[in-house]
């Protein structure tokens, strides 16, 4: 099942990427439509945060392409905005919630230039719309989990993107502030931003996502999330890796092969 | 009058290095900082015999050559060449460090290498002091005039530079999400590292330039939690060890770099202990 | 010539001190690699560095308290002040925001300051009895003397004892702690004796090398030696036999040029095999990954043509027509000089046979190329029907694993599909036999 659409906000073809000349995702293929609220789904390992990474172009691909608005990354970014994993960041380093929310701001002008009046509005206003105003001023050592990840989804508000990535904004959060983090991302929706999450939890996957991605190193299925949850699905999705497949990815390993005859 | 020449290029290399290091720590790589401040050593000596003379200018730039090479092979034997990380910066800057002795006591018979030099296994370093050492009165211009212009170019960097540093600091992922080279900033703050190292040995001395680079900063991290203030707060405490510094070796009558260096311990571990937020003992009496 | 005379006049170990100093500058560098591996294995290379800068305090204060140059005392100054740091470096870790690297280049950097700052006021203090002390820290190698060698011989007996004694614990505390503490072991005890050695080795060591290049006794040679091994067991030999081998170099370098400081050059050579490893050990090496990555393209190449001729023998319902070089070409796009190299490979297993400058298959070509098509198609079918790839996005993934998949693969694939005749574009799969069998 990988429905296909027409006019695709993020189309991916034929992407491969291998890490240590070993592939960890093959031959992913799909569209997304615009304005959805897209869930990547998926086992541990499956390969879900370096599909996004891939997408960011954070790591090289083996093989295939990513278009976003049916362009380049590089021609796009103003539109694109990545929220890493939490654990990315060093949380003891000494900085404001308002700084890192202001770092949203930074691809807005020249990084030689100084913070504008307008980047600090719009800081606020991202604040305020993850309920973290009152935070502003706070060292980001002092915070929750929860107030952690909003932080970091204020930040990705102060891009003013069109279409946002997150890898796991739900890990490690309090069940309220899932809940507000959730209700956030449908109010985004409404406004015709188009948001791709990361997520671990098969149960609550079902009540967020217009559309799914079923990944397991290669893509079990792409489309609305009703017709993509049925239990043969999720069974291939959970089942464990492809034998062969994975023998093979050994082989190229330990071989040094590429991932395409031409590279 | 000495006096005061001695303790004003102290207190300009510790700014220098000082804030710096922050950048360094906050990176997790002070002993990257480390393994600069040990590599840069052929870089000078291939400069004094090329150039024939100890001008500045060709240290700098054989510093800042080196500065970047030991980056690189850092970075390659670690990326391409699948050695772990402590490794690569083990052997890269204990290789380079080797091919510097050994190019002084190839070319250089004319430096008079004599116990004390023998003693601090820095070799290299204590032998090119009498050479490049600062005789207040004769050089003291000059070294400072360098020192000082290092310094403000520092700063100038720190502060024109502060939101790509900041970012490609904090947040390295994000930051080429948005397009920012994190490879450029890399290794425009070691290559800034390298020369302010190889400014300050002028002054300083080996041994103390790299307590310089980690010291005044790891006080600093312990002591607030904003980055404008620790970079101020680095550079004050930087300030205050050499100052310290200076007259504890009069009273023992000592090398002046060693005591720089301990005082810097001092205040380290007296923040360590007692600092307001962090300070260890603090923490279990509030227990 | 001179360098002849010298190497015959070094190795012959006539001259007395030469023996003490080969042997000396041999046991350092051996016991040096072997406790380096543990530390390099624990991820901790730059602990050597740290107790390196460490142990001149300890040194220093033993001879002011106890007002002697006993090298026993001395050693016990620095044992203490060595293990004290590798004990703040974790304490400061581990009790404050402070990273371990931070933890490591503030501790060293401090520990020697105070170690110089003790030394130049001892020195300048006029005590007649610190004469000397600095060549118990620094005395070159060239300088060794009977006692020293014995020193050195009773501490690598020592050193290489207790790795022997307690291998399978520090094997395992370097591999998996946390297992290491699930079944019971005192972890902590060991890490202590492991930390304890390490810290003996520095010491001694330091007296060839110096501070700042003792960190390249302990990790260059297990690094060096990571690359040709995955056993612990054979990595330490190998380690150890380097930095042997780097000692005896660095004193030959020391007879040969008096004036030649002896640690530099020993690192130089550590430094090089290093190097040298990380370029050519088999399987990790640089350049193994180089020659891995030729064979590939060739194995390529080879595929490629015989696929094609295979293919266009399927077409045209005859596998055994003659065809030229640029006939060939205007099939596929290959630069001429690849297509004959190619093709040239093809003769000489038999697969294909040149007549009149004209090129045509052989029977065991046309098996050859078979084989290709049908692992493709196979593959083709696979990644349809198992990762549910669209059937027009499949070709290229195919292109390119159809050259790496073994027989055993192509058994498994067969059965994992049930023997399928058609591929997902329906043409037909071709088997050895007519029918539907398997070879």
């Amino acid at each position: 099942m990988n429905i296909q659409v027409d006019n695709p906000v993020l189309e991916v073809h034929d992407l491969t990427v291998s890490y240590d000349k070993k592939p960890v995702l093959w031959d992913v293929d799909f569209t997304i439509p615009y304005g959805n609220l897209v869930g990547i789904i998926g086992p541990n390992g499956a390969g879900k945060s370096t599909l996004i990474k891939a997408i960011m172009n954070l790591v090289p691909k083996g093989s295939g392409y990513v278009k976003l608005y049916n362009d380049t990354l590089d021609n796009v970014r103003h539109k694109v905005s990545y929220v890493p994993q939490r654990e990315s960041v060093d949380w003891d380093f000494p900085t404001s919630v308002l700084d890192v929310v202001l770092m949203g701001r930074y691809g807005k002008s020249s990084l030689l230039s100084r913070i504008s009046k307008k980047d600090k509005e719009i800081a606020y206003e991202s604040l305020k719309r993850v309920n973290m105003l009152d935070f502003a001023n706070r060292q980001i050592s002092q915070l929750s989990g929860g107030q952690q990840q909003r932080t970091f989804l204020a930040r990705a508000l102060a891009q003013e993107a069109d279409i946002y990535l997150m890898d796991e904004p739900f890990a490690g959060v309090d069940a309220a502030t899932e809940r507000s983090i959730v209700d956030l991302l449908l109010e985004m929706r409404k406004d015709g931003k188009t948001i791709i999450v990361v997520h671990h939890d098969l149960q609550s996957a079902i009540d967020y996502f217009d559309w799914t991605l079923l990944l397991n190193t290669r893509l079990v299925a792409s489309g609305p999330t009703e017709k993509v949850f049925t239990t043969e699905l999720l069974q291939e999705t959970y089942g464990g890796k492809l034998t062969l497949l994975s023998k093979i990815g050994d082989l190229m390993k330990e071989k040094q092969f590429p991932v395409r005859e031409n590279k | 009058m000495s006096d005061f020449w001695i303790i004003l290029t102290g207190c300009l290399a510790a700014v220098s290095c000082g804030l710096l290091g922050c950048f360094l720590i906050l990176r997790k790589m002070a002993m990257i900082g480390d393994a600069i401040s040990h590599a840069v050593l052929p870089g000078i000596v291939m400069a004094f015999l090329f150039s024939g003379s100890l001008d500045s200018v060709p240290m700098l730039i054989g510093a800042a050559t080196f500065g970047i090479l030991t980056t690189y092979l850092i970075e390659t034997f670690n990326k391409k060449g699948g050695l772990q990380k402590d490794a690569s910066i083990g052997i890269t800057f204990t290789w380079l460090f080797a091919i510097g002795v050994i190019l002084i006591s190839l070319y250089a018979d004319d430096v008079h290498i004599d116990q004390d030099c023998v003693l601090f296994g820095e070799i290299a370093y204590v032998a090119l002091e009498p050479l490049i050492s600062f005789f207040p009165g004769i050089g003291a211009p000059n070294t400072v005039w360098v020192l000082g212009i290092v310094m403000l170019l520092i700063i100038a960097m720190i502060v024109v530079g502060y939101k790509g540093l900041y970012l490609t600091t904090f947040d390295p992922s994000f930051a080429a999400s948005i397009g920012v080279s994190t490879v450029m900033w890399h290794y425009l703050l070691m290559s800034a590292v390298s020369v302010t190292t190889v400014v300050s040995f002028e002054s300083v001395g080996a041994i103390l330039v790299v307590a310089l680079l980690i010291a005044p900063a790891a006080t600093a991290y312990l002591l607030t939690d904003q980055l404008p203030k620790m970079l101020v707060i680095a550079a004050l405490v930087g300030v205050i060890s050499s100052i310290g510094g200076y007259y504890l070796a009069v009273w023992l009558d000592a090398s002046v770099a060693a005591a720089i260096a301990t005082v810097l311990g001092i205040e380290f571990t007296l923040v360590f202990l007692f600092a307001p937020q962090n300070g260890v003992l603090l923490k279990r009496f509030k227990q | 010539m001179w360098l002849m005379d010298q190497i015959v006049d070094f190795f012959s170990f006539q001259d007395v001190n030469i023996r003490y100093v080969a042997l000396g500058t041999v046991l350092l560098g051996a016991s040096s690699a072997l406790v380096g591996c543990f530390t390099f294995l624990r991820k901790k290379a730059l602990v050597g560095d740290t107790i390196a800068h460490s142990i001149l305090p300890g040194i220093c204060l033993s001879f002011m308290i106890f007002e002697t140059k006993d090298p026993l005392i001395l050693l016990l100054g620095a044992m203490v002040s060595g293990w004290l740091s590798v004990y703040i470096v974790d304490y400061i870790s581990a009790n404050s925001k402070i990273k371990p690297d931070t933890a490591i280049g503030l501790t060293l950097s401090v520990f020697f300051g105070v170690g110089v700052l003790l030394l130049t006021h001892i020195q300048h203090s006029g005590n007649a009895a610190q004469s000397g002390l600095d060549k118990f820290l620094f005395g070159k190698a060239a300088s060794l003397v009977q006692n020293d060698v014995i020193t050195f011989g009773i501490v690598s007996v020592l050193l290489i004892g207790t790795i022997i004694l307690f291998f399978k614990q520090f094997s395992l505390i370097s591999f998996d702690v946390h297992f290491a503490k699930t079944i019971g072991l005192p972890v902590r005890a060991f890490e202590v004796i492991l930390s304890s050695i390490t810290v003996l080795a520095v010491a001694i060591g330091i007296q060839t090398v110096g501070v700042v290049l003792m960190a390249a006794m302990l990790i260059t040679p297990a690094a060096a030696a990571r690359f040709w091994t995955d056993k612990l067991k054979v990595m330490i030999v190998i380690a150890a036999i380097i930095g042997a081998i780097s000692g005896l170099f660095g004193a030959f370098i020391s007879f040969t040029a008096p004036s030649m400081p002896t640690g530099p050059w020993i690192v130089v050579v550590l430094s090089l095999i290093a190097i040298g490893s990380m370029l050519i050990a088999p399987k990790n090496g640089a350049i193994s990954k180089i020659r891995k990555q030729k064979n590939n393209q060739r194995k390529i190449l080879e595929d490629n043509i015989i696929k094609l001729l295979y293919k266009l023998g399927e077409k045209e319902n005859d596998f055994f027509i003659n065809r030229s070089i640029t006939t060939l070409k205007s099939y596929r796009e290959i630069p001429t000089n690849n297509f004959l190299k190619g093709l040239n490979i093809l003769k000489k297993k038999n697969q294909v046979a040149l007549v009149n400058d004209l090129w045509v298959l052989t029977e065991e070509g046309k098996t050859a190329g078979m084989r290709i098509v049908k692992i493709h198609r196979l593959w083709e079918l696979y990644l349809t029907t198992y990762l549910r790839i669209a059937p027009d996005h499949v070709h290229e993934d195919a292109e390119t694993i159809e050259h790496i998949i073994t027989p055993e693969m192509e058994l498994k694939l067969e059965h994992l599909l049930n023997f399928p005749e058609k591929d997902p574009h329906n043409v037909n799969i071709p088997y050895k036999n007519e029918k539907n069998n398997n070879e």
